[in-house]
């Protein structure tokens, strides 16, 4: 369930303030009034709507003076006009100042409750959409870095699914990002304002684990001086990241289980159960269905937690985000440690591409911070960087003669003379062992064999 | 409620959209209904004697500011006379013909809702 929208009703007939009211709170919007454009004021210095209901007509200002005030502070809520009829060209005027849309009083509970989920909708779609812009424009999606193909089925998904409730399982190896990738799920979800809490279940002693996430009452337990609330609990209103979740013993994961189903949490060493709004958000390196398979991973839960899967490639697989990625840090690092490195030269850039950064993106994001530490700018050289990553050159610079490459520019061959020299080379590079050549070439071992196996047949091998 | 002494004798049609009344009646169900009714209702002697104070002060803003609120306080419950009647006064406010027929399509809508809402005006 996502968290209440809320709606400033700006209106000063107190009868028609609480005819809207009772109008929208059945909806589930959590409505509060102001009668004067003054008060509104008041209620706008604490509190964010999420949509402004507004008449028109108020003692002390008129609708479109509310409105420009809303605008000038750059508040993100939408606006709803009521006008009374005869006043109608008073409202469209409000709509050219950027109101959503106006009712013409009298109106029904249906009519209200549509124009404001329009409204809630439309300012949904303008987050969505400055994080789709945030894409264009330095290949960053809702704080996500990255253009390549294999993070478009991920932008897709976390845009699909951020508006709803559903669990959502990431799964992807270490360092691929996964609690960012919680965290834009969060940004992009009706959620937003609420709080973000992660909780990595390996960093955890099994046993503190359970009142990390679920909280204690003083005395609960040897060490338990105070009470404490836990992460379901802060996180009501927002998000819960259970980062490694498959190390969670069985005994907690039925709690998680009881958790999602009663959407309610007990603390150890208390009776009562309290009610928490908290969307679940989780992540393993392992895979889960062989956790489950193992017994170590409750079934159950598993298919409660994984609504909807998702996985992050390895940085390997991102082609030119390694670049994107590696700029974004070298800028975020560099202003952290008081340097002014302002990008890359060419030669350290083709090394970081070739290298095959088996950490991802937190391998990368360290290698930069020890390069920034370690050296003065302006610029981040080659022999800057760890000789690992020196040493990496682009695949093709390793094949032997007869290459694909070399042989391209000698003119065009046969596709399957190209993929036998480029299979033939891979083999040798790795001294014969065929499962390396197969990593190498991005195929399953079997594909090698049963080439292999065809060229000889052929009499060609 | 002390209408009539600040209402002209002549008369109009009750003016009162009957769809809307049922819609609203519906939407709040009958208790809030009758409540917010009971409150409106109670609130017009006010607007009016804020109307005759803007005429005697010679204020058409506040002439006009008290014609609005008639008519959001009314119009809610569907009276379209007193909708029109309003928006005819905050057009002219210093027509004198217009202002009393918003004075008297006030009167016929309180009395039309009170006969109608009597059992919970009453209440």
């Amino acid at each position: 369930m996502s968290p209440r929208p809320s709606v400033l009703v700006v209106e000063d007939i107190p009868t028609l303030a609480e005819t809207f009211r009772a109008f929208l709170e059945p909806a589930g919007m959590t409505v509060t009034v102001a009668l004067t454009g003054g008060e509104a004021h008041a209620r706008l210095e604490t509190l964010l709507p999420d949509v402004l209901v507004l008449d028109l007509h108020l003692p002390d200002m008129t609708g479109i003076d509310l409105m420009r005030w809303v605008r000038e502070r750059g508040l993100p809520c939408e606006t709803v006009i009521i006008t009374a009829r005869g006043s109608v060209q008073a409202a469209v005027d409000s709509m050219r100042e950027g109101a959503f849309d106006f009712i013409v009083k009298p109106f029904s509970a249906d009519r209200l409750r549509i124009t404001v989920k329009n409204a809630l909708e439309r300012k949904r779609l303008a987050g969505t959409l400055a994080a789709l812009q945030e894409v264009n424009g330095d290949g960053a999606f809702a704080g996500m870095v990255g253009r390549s193909t294999a993070m478009e089925p991920v932008y897709r998904i976390l845009q699909n699914v951020a508006p709803s409730s559903a669990t959502v399982f990431i799964r992807g190896e270490s360092g691929t990002g996964k609690e960012l990738c919680a965290e834009a799920l969060h940004r992009l979800s009706g959620r937003a304002d609420g709080p973000f809490i992660a909780i990595n279940c390996a960093a955890i002693p099994r046993d503190l684990l359970e009142s990390e996430v679920f909280g204690h009452v003083k005395g609960a337990f040897t060490g338990a001086s105070a009470d404490r609330k836990g992460a379901a609990l802060s996180a009501h209103g927002g998000t819960l990241f259970l980062d490694e979740v498959c190390e969670m013993d069985l005994g907690l994961q039925a709690k998680i289980l009881r958790f999602l189903q009663t959407r309610t949490v007990q603390r150890v060493g208390e009776d009562k159960a309290r009610p928490c709004d908290a969307r679940i958000v989780c992540a393993s390196n392992r895979d889960p269905e062989a956790e489950v398979r193992a017994g170590r991973l409750r079934e159950d839960l598993f298919y409660r937690l994984n609504v909807v899967a998702l996985a992050l490639p390895p940085l390997r697989d991102r082609d030119d985000d390694v670049l994107l990625i590696a700029r974004h840090v070298l800028a975020t690092v560099s202003a952290e440690e008081g340097r002014l490195f302002s990008g890359f030269s060419p030669e350290a850039e083709r090394a970081l591409l070739a290298y095959g950064w088996p950490g991802n993106v937190r391998e990368l994001q360290n290698v930069i911070r020890s390069v920034v530490v370690l050296n003065t700018g302006p610029q981040v050289t080659r022999d800057m960087l760890p000789p690992e990553i020196q040493a990496a050159e682009p695949s093709g610079a390793r094949l032997p003669p007869g290459s694909p490459q070399q042989d391209m520019a000698e003119g065009i061959r046969p596709l399957d003379d190209v993929i036998r020299s480029a299979v033939e080379a891979a083999v040798v590079a790795c001294g014969g062992n065929i499962p390396r050549a197969a990593a190498a070439l991005g195929v399953a071992p079997s594909t090698i064999y049963r080439r292999l196996q065809g060229w000889r047949d052929e009499g060609r091998g | 409620m002390v209408l009539p002494s600040l209402l002209p004798e002549n008369d109009a049609p009750d003016g009162l959209d009957e769809t809307v009344l049922a819609e609203l009646q519906t939407d709040l169900g009958a208790e809030l209904f009758g409540r917010l009714a009971r409150q409106a209702l109670s609130a017009v002697p006010e607007e009016l004697q804020r109307l005759l104070a803007s005429e005697q002060d010679e204020n058409l803003a506040g002439v006009a500011s008290a014609a609005h609120r008639l008519s959001g306080l009314l119009g809610q419950f569907g009276s379209v006379a007193v909708q029109d009647a309003a928006g005819a006064v905050e057009a002219q406010p210093g027509d004198l013909r217009a202002r009393s027929s918003l004075r008297v399509a006030v009167a016929k809508t309180c009395e039309v809702l009170q006969e109608r809402l009597a059992p919970e005006v009453s209440a």
